[in-house]
């Protein structure tokens, strides 16, 4: 069966751009314009994978989706690929542990993304979850 | 050096005596004032200070001695010459105990007397002088105890914490602010050591200096103060350098850099939204001209115009965006130089409505603009277009199709009110609170497809706020919203204001 990816994004235009190109690659693709949007879709579809943006103008709802996927025991599991525009390093403060500035996510990708470059690390995180 | 024109006195009960003194001396350029007895001598000599005195020692009324005595007792400097016929060693030595300056036996050559009287003011110009430099230091310390209260008085005075250390670590000087700063509340006297009351980083400071043993020319740094609240002060220690190069200890000055802090915090979140608000069209745009350019869907051409187009939009946002950006910067950086002038709301609204006539027949809207033709403000005709042009924007874009907009123009009782009113979306009551923020908008199903900077209220609030204006918004989601403009009214408006219909 092919891999479901959700892409939570309040940019219409980036995940159609994404949507297009996952679907040509044989993936099943699911969309989600909001945080609570993509949290309900989540636990509906299950997916394999969920790409989140950061969302900033929504104060870190990128954030508070990652938490709240980590929290729920029926999705904590699923592996979260985040795209930020600021580079991580210098632009938060983030840590792993459980605190204010948690941000449970498996990767970062800086924008602009480039297709081939998602599409590396979807395969690559994919793989690592079926291992 | 001598004085030129002296100023003498002469005392004589003999008038040839008293007369001829004053004869030769007055050639010679001198004052002289004489009297013939002892009280007046003593009345005049003490009235005003002469440069010499000439005093005859016996007069029938008060004895030269007598004279002499209290003159010298009102001036000890003056300069006193015992005028005597009966000269003799104890008169002599007698008169020069009594401070007299010399005596010149009776009688005497003219050039004796001179020469005297040259003597004499050369004496009498070293007294003064030295007299002068006395009284003007004596000035001069009066002055360093004032202006060492009045440096005190500053120092107290100042915000910034001032503190100065020396080698031994003990306090020499600090004031109220370097107290208040470090929320030092126990007493402190000068001489006390001082080191372990001061927080660590500045404690690390002040050692550093000192182990630096002068090498180290100061040290600036950031220290976070807490508890009671989070201050953020900026501790510079300098040493403090004696004549031959010693170190003789260190002052620090500490300053509040708190609100600063605030507003760097501010800043970088503002640059961090922008980039995010920046890369995100970017990259919508490189993604489908990517799709477009590898011919990743096979041969879709209608779905490759459709992301051309969407990615034109994208890049024209992106414009607008920079554009915003500029414009905020440059409004918030108080650059902006206002050309003050009478400007008619009519006109530039119908100038805007032009402006997006395009997107108004697209939507197929209805415009309805009541403003009086005469409504005035004075303001910047840039400034004006600009927030009209963000208003209309957003009544023509949220608006629905068939839609209508309507703009009235009133004068109230101190303001200029411009109301716009559109039959479009509508915003959430939760969404009214943030609608001014940097980047915010509004999203929900309806607004998705909508472009916009986020900016666009931003600025039109920077811009009433730099008239005193206001900007007000009601809203019922789903059904509209009236934004309304508050302007200071231009002060001779030849329009009178008249009953609302």
């Amino acid at each position: 069966m092919k891999d479901k990816i959700l892409i939570i994004d309040d940019d219409v235009d980036l995940v159609e751009t994404n949507r297009a190109f996952l679907s040509l690659k044989g993936y099943q693709v699911c969309c989600a314009y909001n945080g609570r949007e993509g949290l309900e879709v989540m636990r509906r579809e299950k997916p394999d994978l969920v790409i989140l943006d950061v969302m900033m103008t929504d104060v870190g709802e990128g954030f508070e989706v990652a938490r709240e996927i980590r929290k729920d025991s029926d999705i904590k599991d699923t592996p979260v690929l985040m795209l930020t525009s600021v580079n991580q390093e210098h632009g938060f403060n983030l840590t792993v542990g459980p605190d204010d500035t948690w941000n449970p996510v498996d990767c970062f990708l800086e924008k602009p993304v480039t297709h081939s470059q998602l599409y590396d690390k979807v395969v690559e995180m994919l793989n690592k979850v079926k291992q | 050096m001598k004085i030129e024109n002296g100023k003498i006195l002469v005392v004589d009960d003999e008038k040839g005596m008293r007369e001829g003194i004053r004869r030769i001396l007055e050639i010679q350029g001198h004052k002289v004032d004489t009297t013939d007895s002892g009280a007046l001598g003593i009345q005049k000599g003490i009235a005003t200070e002469y440069d010499i005195y000439f005093i005859d020692l016996k007069m029938p009324d008060i004895e030269g001695t007598q004279v002499l005595r209290e003159i010298k007792l009102m001036y000890p400097e003056a300069i006193c010459v015992i005028v005597t016929a009966y000269a003799s060693i104890d008169t002599a030595v007698e008169t020069t105990r009594m401070g007299a300056y010399q005596y010149i036996p009776k009688p005497f050559e003219p050039d004796e007397l001179q020469i005297l009287v040259h003597r004499a003011l050369e004496r009498r110009w070293y007294i003064l002088e030295a007299r002068r430099l006395r009284e003007e230091q004596a000035k001069h310390l009066l002055e360093v105890a004032h202006e060492q209260s009045r440096m005190r008085t500053i120092i107290n005075a100042l915000d910034d914490g001032i503190l100065i250390i020396n080698q031994e670590g003990q306090a020499v000087l600090f004031n109220p602010g370097f107290l208040k700063l470090l929320d030092i509340n126990q007493e402190i006297s000068i001489g006390e050591p001082v080191l372990e009351i001061l927080p660590t980083a500045l404690r690390d400071q002040i050692k550093e200096i000192f182990s630096g043993k002068g090498s180290v020319n100061a040290i600036k740094q950031e220290i976070t103060i807490h508890p009671p609240a989070k201050l953020v002060v900026m501790a510079n220690t300098t040493p403090v350098m004696g004549k031959k190069g010693e170190l003789l200890g260190v002052v620090s000055v500490l300053r509040d850099i708190s609100e600063l802090k605030k507003i760097d915090i501010i800043r970088s979140q503002f640059v961090d939204m922008a980039a995010h608000e920046l890369k995100s069209p970017l990259t919508a745009v490189q993604g489908y001209l990517e799709l477009v350019v590898d011919k990743t869907l096979g041969d879709e051409p209608d779905l490759y115009d459709s992301y051309l187009k969407r990615s034109l939009d994208r890049t024209k946002s992106l414009v607008n965006l920079i554009n915003d950006l500029l414009n905020i910067t440059r409004l918030e950086a108080g650059k902006v130089r206002r050309e003050l002038n009478r400007q008619n709301i009519k006109e530039l609204i119908i100038d805007r409505l032009n402006f997006f006539k395009n997107d108004i027949s697209e939507r197929a809207l209805k415009v309805n603009v009541d403003i009086d033709s005469n409504l005035c403000v004075d303001a910047d005709r840039d400034d004006l277009l600009r927030l009209f042009t963000q208003i209309i924007a957003n009544a023509v874009r949220y608006n629905k199709p068939n839609g209508q907009v309507n703009i009235t123009g009133r004068q109230n009782t101190h303001y200029v009110k411009i109301d716009f009113q559109d039959t479009g979306l509508g915003i959430k009551k939760e969404e009214q609170d943030r609608l001014f923020e940097d980047f915010f908008r509004a999203k929900n199903e309806f607004t998705r497809n909508i472009t916009g900077t986020g900016l666009g209220l931003t600025i039109a609030k920077k811009i009433v706020d730099a008239y005193a204006g206001k900007i007000k918004v009601e809203s019922e989601y789903q059904k509209g919203s009236t934004f309304s403009v508050y302007l200071p009214f231009a002060k001779q408006n030849n329009f009178t204001i008249k009953n609302s219909p």
